[in-house]
């Protein structure tokens, strides 16, 4: 028998594959992080998100009109315009909390509170916010009407007696028109006519607001009173063209 | 991370050698990295999805609001507007009447005739120099116009004092030149041009009156307040001779080369609109010609504050070759603009927008500047400049990559460990 032995040698090797694509994207993420890291350093050292001064007519407006309210604070006018600003730059979440700081500063005087009610429905009407609008406008309607019950009582304690028309005639007209456009956009014809034939009681040499009645008056199938709004505004501005177009829509022609 | 998998090592059919000895076996291990490359690919994901809407929060944030989105129909782009150092009533500009930008693009304006405020190109306040009013040194009158020299120092004209003070960045006072009312100065290398009431006035950098031309009236070399001077690119001087409503080109010795328009050569009284209408004074496309600059491609600019426009022209004719802006206080509009100047470096135009209290920066077509570094500045102008670091870091990390495969490809392709 041979003596010769048999020497298993156990040497495996195991090769392992290269995995490149986990490379690339360990790569990636520290990347994208160092992307975040650098980023945030960018916006601290420039100050980006905190300009210290206007940079445009818009900005400049909001910087003047908040300046004016931290001067006058108790002015319902002022807290208005800059709610009307906020508004016209579409910035509303901000123009809502400022309207809620109003209505704390201004909660002792109904009058001036009235100024920044009216601006809050302007800014409802903007969101497209047509019942929340809908229902401010009823509210500041009864504001309104508060208002003018104790400014002519106020006037009868001191031996004057005052037209009621003659009261803010402006502040009421808004009142109703914003009531009126919150009314139609929800198709409520009726309420809407309502609330304009007190806007134009007012104010009643506007075309606008005999546009918008006729408006509400042809969509309420009411084409006679309608015709009549148009032509009024028409009236009041002879190149009105959604008035000639209305007038056509109502059956007659200018 | 999975565990590896060994696939056992098959010896089944393996010969001995001669000397008995088996020969080595290798064996693959299969990893199954794919759990590891969907997991890597999530978080990655995650991480993009995250930066991107970060990087939307910023740039929707950082834009000013209401700024214009589009050019005016004439060409004229607005890049920014400037009110102010802060957003209290004092910080404010009040009636900027002349603006300069110095060679390191800070932009220096006037405020309240005696305050003097530098700002970054990006509208961040730099410095406030605020001067007391009086006559001692150290004081001001009534700065109506200013310009920078190559070592940004400010040269005032103080109309209401009649000098001209050189004063460093920092506020102090260098030198002083004497002009009777100043109204307007330009700097070009060692030469000093100043705009006074009864003409032009040029000294060097040591104080020593070069040349100087011009009485007050309506005549061909007269001048009835300039309030507006440029050097041209040829070394020749440009005047807003602002109430003759009329250009004047002169060369450096005060010889005249073209008054235009050029029926204007005698020009009638400003004043009484009516006497015009009825004695037929010639036409001319001003109403009050005032601060001028030159830009990139050697164009003379100047506002006129009752047309509320830029308006280009000739240098060598004084043609009046195009007209931006109008009336407004929206941002790319004006409201009697009084001073004006060009950045070469950024090919920008600053224009001091006077009644709606704010310096306007705007860019025009046919500037003449370096198209393809304007648009790279004007790219930097904007959000992008958020990216710049970022993508420093992306090649850097890259390359880097790119290294270590190539080093791990060509030292060791495949790792190889005994069990």
């Amino acid at each position: 028998m041979s003596e010769h032995r048999t020497e298993v040698v156990e040497e495996v090797v195991v090769q392992r594959e290269a995995d490149p694509l986990s490379s690339a994207l360990r790569f990636a993420i520290f990347f994208v992080i160092a992307v975040a890291l650098t980023g945030v350093l960018y916006l601290v050292v420039t100050n980006v998100l905190d300009p210290v001064a206007p940079r445009t007519a818009a900005e400049a407006q909001l910087v003047a009109v908040r300046n004016a309210v931290k001067a006058n604070p108790n002015s319902g006018g002022v807290w208005a315009d800059y709610i009307r600003a906020l508004t016209g730059v579409q910035q509303y979440d901000q123009a809502e909390k400022e309207l809620e700081n109003a209505r704390r500063v201004l909660n002792k005087t109904d009058e001036q509170r009235l100024l920044a009610e009216i601006a809050g429905q302007e800014l409802l009407l903007a969101q497209q916010k047509y019942p929340e609008a809908y229902k401010a406008g009823t509210a500041a309607i009864a504001l309104e009407n508060k208002v003018r019950e104790t400014v002519v009582k106020e006037a009868a304690a001191k031996g004057l007696m005052i037209d009621p028309k003659l009261f803010g005639p402006e502040i009421t007209t808004d009142v109703y028109l914003f009531h009126a456009r919150a009314a139609g956009a929800l198709e409520k014809w009726d309420e809407a006519i309502e609330s304009l034939d007190m806007a134009i009681k007012y104010t009643p040499r506007a075309a606008d607001l005999y546009f918008l009645r006729g408006d509400a008056y042809l969509r309420s199938g009411d084409k006679k009173n309608a015709a009549k709004d148009f032509k009024a505004a028409l009236k009041f501005d002879p190149q009105y063209t959604a008035a000639q177009v209305g007038l056509e829509k109502a059956g007659e022609s200018k | 991370m999975s565990d590896p998998s060994l696939e056992a090592p098959d010896t089944a059919g393996a010969e001995p050698d001669t000397a008995g000895h088996y020969e080595t076996e290798t064996v693959i291990e299969v990893v199954d990295y794919r759990r590891r490359h969907r997991a890597l690919a999530l978080v990655l994901a995650l991480l993009v999805l995250l930066l991107g809407a970060g990087a939307y929060y910023v740039w929707r944030v950082s834009q000013p609001v209401g700024a214009p989105q589009a050019a005016e129909d004439d060409g004229m782009v607005w890049v920014r507007s400037i009110y102010g150092w802060g957003e209290q009533p004092t910080e404010l500009l009040v009636s900027p009447t002349d603006a300069a930008v110095a060679p390191d693009g800070t932009i220096w304006t006037i405020s309240s005739k005696t305050t003097i405020v530098g700002f970054k190109p990006d509208g961040s306040p730099v410095r406030v120099l605020a001067f007391e009013r009086g006559g001692q040194p150290g004081q001001v009158g009534s700065i109506e116009g200013l310009d920078i020299d190559e070592a940004g120092n400010l040269y005032l004209a103080d109309f209401g004092l009649g000098k001209v003070h050189v004063v460093s960045p920092t506020g102090t006072f260098i030198r002083e030149y004497q002009a009777q009312l100043p109204s307007e100065v330009a700097v070009e290398g060692d030469r000093i041009a100043i705009a006074s009431l009864n003409g032009i006035v040029i000294y060097d950098t040591q104080g020593q009156v070069i040349s100087q031309f011009g009485t007050r009236g309506n005549q061909k070399d007269q001048f009835d307040n300039p309030h507006g001077i440029a050097w041209g690119a040829d070394g020749n001087i440009y005047v807003s001779d602002t109430l003759n409503r009329r250009i004047k080109a002169y060369s450096p010795d005060g010889r005249l080369i073209y008054i235009a328009p050029a029926n204007m050569e005698t020009a009638k009284p400003a004043g009484v609109q009516a006497a015009r209408e009825t004695t037929g004074t010639p036409e001319t496309p001003y109403q009050v010609p005032a601060g001028m600059t030159r830009d990139a491609a050697g164009r003379i600019l100047l506002v006129d504050p009752f047309n509320f426009s830029i308006m280009a022209h000739d240098s060598k004719t004084g043609t009046i070759t195009a007209s931006f802006g109008d009336f407004g206080s929206a941002d790319g509009m004006f409201a009697y603009p009084t001073g004006m100047d060009y950045d070469t470096g950024r090919d920008y135009y600053v224009v001091a927008d006077t009644a709606n209290n704010r310096l306007q920066i705007v860019r025009l077509p046919g500037s003449g500047g370096n198209a393809s570094l304007s648009a790279l500045r004007r790219l930097l102008d904007g959000p992008v400049w958020l990216c710049l670091i970022p993508l420093g870091l992306l090649l850097l990390a890259l390359a880097l990559w790119l290294l270590q495969r190539r080093k791990r490809n060509r030292d060791e392709p495949h790792e190889e460990v005994p069990t």
